[in-house]
């Protein structure tokens, strides 16, 4: 090569270079609001090793996901948004009205892009509303059952082959309730954010919230008449009300044979007993049975267009295949990236190795959006609800007339047309 | 005051024996506490209990609680806010105090009146209206704005007021003739006659503004400047499952200065003080 | 000869307050009142006053947290306030666990203290224990009682099945769980009163018992009748409101354990004024709640401090 041109190129390559690091927004340090966990640090030390040039700062964690809505509500409130916030899938409508979070459906490309980096169009609906995105699904759980194989065989049932059906359950669970004074057949969480379990059961009977206009109830139904009756059944079969706490505590010293709860507790709860806790799906009762995907999305809030890029970048790392098996290895989620699943590099082996975690896993197949009510009640619908289903569980009232009374407190709430 | 010869009697024993019962009713949850800070996840929860891990797992939940979220330095963090707070509510209340109790003036009704009503003022209500304030002057996220809302103290006012007024006048009056100014005689007089009452104050000051964490969370968002409670949060986790061991270990780790400062401030204030108040 | 005698000559001989110093003592008072009050004022209007005027106007509106506009519904909020029946509930309640927390809290305090000061012994010791529970973080503590009062392998439970007693859900029945987390209220605030007894004990001079016994009162019970309580009517005052107040304003408790559950059994004031604002997010109601709670509170309270500062006995 001439000396000219070489001078040329080495030239051009800096000044290339400059522009890219200034595109990248050097020495950029991003603000997060996060929940409680022990991976986001370790994601955020990843992140900063693999791109030296920027920093991230979590802010100290919220509790819980209502507590990093109002955060992310309050910091606007006084003009400074942080840059990223975790929300959860459910509450994504109440930064997305209120003109918080930043359509990325742009800065991502279309579609082959989007599955090119492992996203899966199921989940990405997680964080879409109105036909935008607006984040990138992070961390995601499943409703799913736990049981103690110990007692299940005890009961004459077999630990390898989890009734499928909810007659089965409530059979094997009436089995292990009589076994002693302290067993507990099972139990069925339903105090969750949004009353997720209890749409699970909706949805996995087919039902939805609200019909395809948004406008009406659609609960009100045979899926929802069903789901109440499952809940209603559930007393009979053994289960003592509770708190989650007390519910996992029973379950984990192995006092408690069936217990519906989170896929992201898995984790925790292995850890707890001095058993093998095993996994299965709720049952599928018909032909479109669909669970709601809980867990949060990474949405950007900063309208900084400075600001914008860095902050994708650490998005895209995080939901991308290293976060993801970060998350995953350190949790009871599951990862919503294609790649990270099947690549023996990261997660790949993982699933062999916890054949209890792939149950979640395999679940993501049935997985369907986790709504929440429309209009400025919201989250009042979810106390309202949790009271009807909290009497369904106690037997106070029945399903017909809990139903019944439910679509009519919910009506009242909602926005009236 | 007289001196007895020391002699066990049926009331000392019946005395122990009544403070041991509420004592051991009064520990129960701490036990618990402890015991669950030394044993590894497996054994938490058992369908019974037992106090001492099969398996002793103290070191290695004990170690998680200060390393997995800066609970040093959170504590720390509550030291230098609790010490700003009880100084300047000192400062603040005790002069405030001294004229409502021992002084004549127009108005007096009334300020205390306003010391009683702001009293039942309760932070929940006044969160967010000063979190906006803060927001406006500027101090969010600093250890100022840990420190603002509480600088003066409706509940200090209203009991060094009670205190104060136990003092009898004529001792306000033998200082004003040697020559004491009103300030002096807050300074000089009041606080060291009604010493009990200040340190006990300043006990209940330390103690709520060291557990506090609903203001820090609105006012505060930077990790380097929360306080004590937000390295036991770290192991609470609703969705995922709270963490007990590193848990219960954070949290005795929490309230163990809090003992010791106690322990110490309540020897000076409760033992050496036979004979006070009046001479 | 009576004791009130023999107090007035242990103060020493005084002239009446009015005359002894010889300055012009209403002005120079009043200059000096304000002067030391001035401060405590002015930050008691910006800190306390202003943000509650904040509250009330806000009563008045429709805001919704985070929401750009709002507008003025005057008292429409107040209306749906006294309409609600959860808000009844909750009103009921609140009263329901201040009449059982304040008389618990304030008895065992005070017992608790007396038992302490009547002997020598161990009595560091004796407080640190008693005062423990005020100490400890709420949301750990709350966790403890939690697993205590599980109902299947909770170890209150446990013991009472192994003595023969009957056993509850205490956190889930409705008929248990007020009364249950009144009895953590006790549990968590006698250390609370005791040490302000305490302080108040160790304030009475020791001149008075030693009159009272040359008076011929040289049982406990006596000392006890004529001199501590007495003595202590001050602190006394000061610690029932305060104690009436924290329990009425009750809140974490009620968060971290129940949520006001089972249905409204267990919710308390604070916790829906709470739950409106910063939960559901409708701030204007929330607001009104807030008022209407500021003023059953302040109504009570200067009703309390009235009729006790007119029977508690001055020097």
């Amino acid at each position: 090569m001439n000396k000219k041109r070489y001078i040329a190129t080495v030239a051009a390559t800096a000044v290339l270079s400059m522009i890219t690091s200034i595109a990248q927004g050097q020495g950029i340090n991003l603000d997060v609001i996060t929940q409680d966990g022990e991976w986001y640090q370790e994601i955020v030390d990843a992140y900063e090793e693999a791109n030296p040039q920027n920093s991230v700062t979590l802010q100290a964690p919220s509790e819980n996901y209502d507590d990093v809505a109002r955060r992310a509500m309050r910091a606007s409130l006084i003009g400074d948004p942080p840059d990223i916030v975790f929300m959860g899938y459910n509450q994504m409508d109440i930064v997305v009205d209120r003109g918080i979070a930043v359509d990325i459906g742009q800065m991502m490309g279309d579609d082959l892009a989007l599955e090119g980096l492992g996203y899966l169009s199921t989940t990405l609906d997680l964080c879409r509303r109105n036909g935008k995105l607006y984040g990138l699904p992070f961390a995601t759980s499943i409703p799913i059952v736990f049981y103690n194989p110990e007692l299940v065989a005890e009961a004459g049932g077999d630990p390898n082959a989890f009734p499928e059906t909810w007659d089965g359950v409530f059979d094997l669970a009436q089995r292990i309730d009589t076994l002693n004074h302290q067993t507990m057949g099972v139990f069925f969480r339903y105090v969750h954010s949004g009353n997720w379990s209890w749409q699970a059961l909706l949805n996995s009977f087919g039902g939805t919230l609200m019909a395809e206009d948004g406008v009406s109830i659609a609960f009100d139904g045979e899926a929802g008449r069903a789901a109440l009756d499952v809940m209603y059944r559930m007393k009979s079969a053994g289960m003592i009300d509770m708190s989650t706490n007390q519910a996992r505590q029973a379950f984990m010293s192995g006092t408690v044979g069936i217990f519906f709860d989170s896929s992201s507790a898995l984790a925790s709860i292995q850890a707890g007993s001095n058993f093998t806790p095993r996994t299965a799906q709720y049952p599928s009762p018909v032909e479109n049975s669909r669970l709601p995907g809980g867990g949060n999305c990474i949405v950007m809030t900063t309208p900084d267009v400075q600001r914008q890029p860095a902050a994708l970048d650490f998005m895209q790392f995080a939901t991308g295949p290293i976060g993801q098996a970060k998350l995953v290895e350190m949790s009871g989620y599951v990862s919503n990236n294609v790649i990270a699943n099947s690549d023996p590099a990261y997660l790949g082996n993982y699933y062999r190795d916890n054949p209890e975690a792939q149950t979640a896993a395999d679940a993501s197949a049935r997985l369907t959006s986790w709504n929440a009510f429309p209009g400025e009640n919201s989250l009042q619908i979810v106390d309202v609800i949790h009271r009807y289903l909290e009497a369904v569980i106690n037997h106070t009232t029945t399903p017909e007339a809990a139903l019944r009374s439910m679509v009519e407190d919910v009506s009242e709430l909602l926005p009236h047309v | 005051m007289m001196t007895r010869v020391y002699s066990p009697s049926p009331t000392t024993i019946l005395r122990h024996a009544a403070l041991l019962m509420t004592a051991a009713l009064i520990l129960a949850p701490f036990v618990w506490m402890v015991s669950l800070s030394i044993k590894p996840p497996g054994e938490i929860f058992r369908a019974s209990f037992s106090f001492w891990p099969e398996q002793f797992y103290g070191v290695e939940n004990y170690t998680r609680a200060v390393t997995q979220a800066p609970l040093l330095r959170y504590m720390l963090n509550g030291v230098i806010v609790c010490a700003s707070i009880l100084a300047l509510q000192i400062a603040v209340c005790a002069p405030a105090a001294y004229a409502l109790a021992k002084l004549e003036f127009p108005g007096r009704n009334l300020l205390f009146a306003l010391v009683l009503i702001a009293l039942l003022l309760p932070h929940e209500v006044l969160a967010l209206p000063l979190f906006i304030l803060g927001a406006k002057v500027g101090i969010l996220n600093t250890y100022a704005a840990l420190i603002f809302p509480y600088v003066v103290s409706p509940f200090g006012i209203f009991l060094f007021r009670q205190f104060f007024k136990t003092i009898p006048d004529d001792v306000v009056h033998a200082a004003r003739l040697d020559g004491y100014s009103e300030l002096g005689i807050v300074w000089k007089i009041m606080i060291p006659m009604a010493l009990p009452a200040i340190i006990a104050f300043g006990i209940f000051s330390v103690v709520s503004h060291w557990n506090s964490l609903f203001w820090p969370l609105i006012a505060v968002r930077d990790q380097a400047l929360m306080p004590p409670p937000l390295g036991i949060m770290a192991f609470k986790n609703e969705e995922a499952g709270n963490d007990y061991g590193p848990l219960m270990a954070a949290s005795t780790l929490v309230v163990a200065p809090l003992v010791i400062a106690f322990l110490s401030a309540q020897r000076w204030f409760l033992e050496g003080m036979a004979g006070n108040a009046v001479k | 000869m009576s004791l009130p005698n023999r107090k007035r000559e242990a103060r020493g001989r005084g002239a009446s307050p009015a005359s002894a110093n010889g300055r012009s003592t209403r002005l120079s008072d009043m200059i000096a009142a304000w002067t030391l009050a001035g401060p405590a004022l002015f930050l008691l209007i910006v800190l306390f006053f202003l943000p509650v005027l904040a509250v009330f106007v806000i009563a008045l509106t429709d805001w919704q947290f985070g929401a750009s506009t709002l507008s003025f519904v005057g008292l429409a909020n107040f209306e749906e306030v006294f309409a609600d029946r959860g808000f009844r509930a909750s009103l009921f309640n609140t009263v329901a666990y201040v009449a059982i927390v304040v008389p618990g809290t304030i008895v065992l305090g005070l017992a608790v203290a007396l038992l302490i000061e009547s002997g020598k012994s161990f009595r560091a010791f004796y407080r640190a224990i008693h005062f423990l529970p005020y100490m400890a973080t709420l949301t750990a503590m709350a966790i403890a009682w939690e697993a205590l009062l599980h109902p299947t392998i909770g170890l209150v439970n446990q013991t009472l099945a192994g003595l023969g007693l009957p056993t509850a859900n205490w956190l889930r029945d409705e008929s248990t769980v007020l009364p249950v987390l009144a009895a953590i209220g006790i549990w968590q605030n006698l250390g609370f009163a005791m040490v302000l007894f305490l302080a108040g004990l160790k304030s009475i001079p020791q001149d008075l018992y030693h009159a009272a016994e040359v008076d011929g009162a040289d049982l406990w019970l006596d000392r006890l009748r004529t001199v501590t309580l007495p003595m202590l009517g001050p602190v006394f005052m000061f610690v029932f409101i305060v104690v009436a107040l924290k329990a009425f304003e009750t809140f974490d408790t009620v968060q971290v354990l129940t949520q006001g559950g089972p249905g409204h059994a267990s919710e308390m004031l604070l916790f829906t004024l709470y739950r409106e604002s910063f939960q559901y997010l409708r701030t204007g109601y929330g607001a009104s709640v807030a008022v209407v709670f500021l003023i059953i509170v302040v109504a009570l309270t200067l009703i309390q401090a009235r009729v006790m500062d007119k029977r508690v006995h001055y020097q």
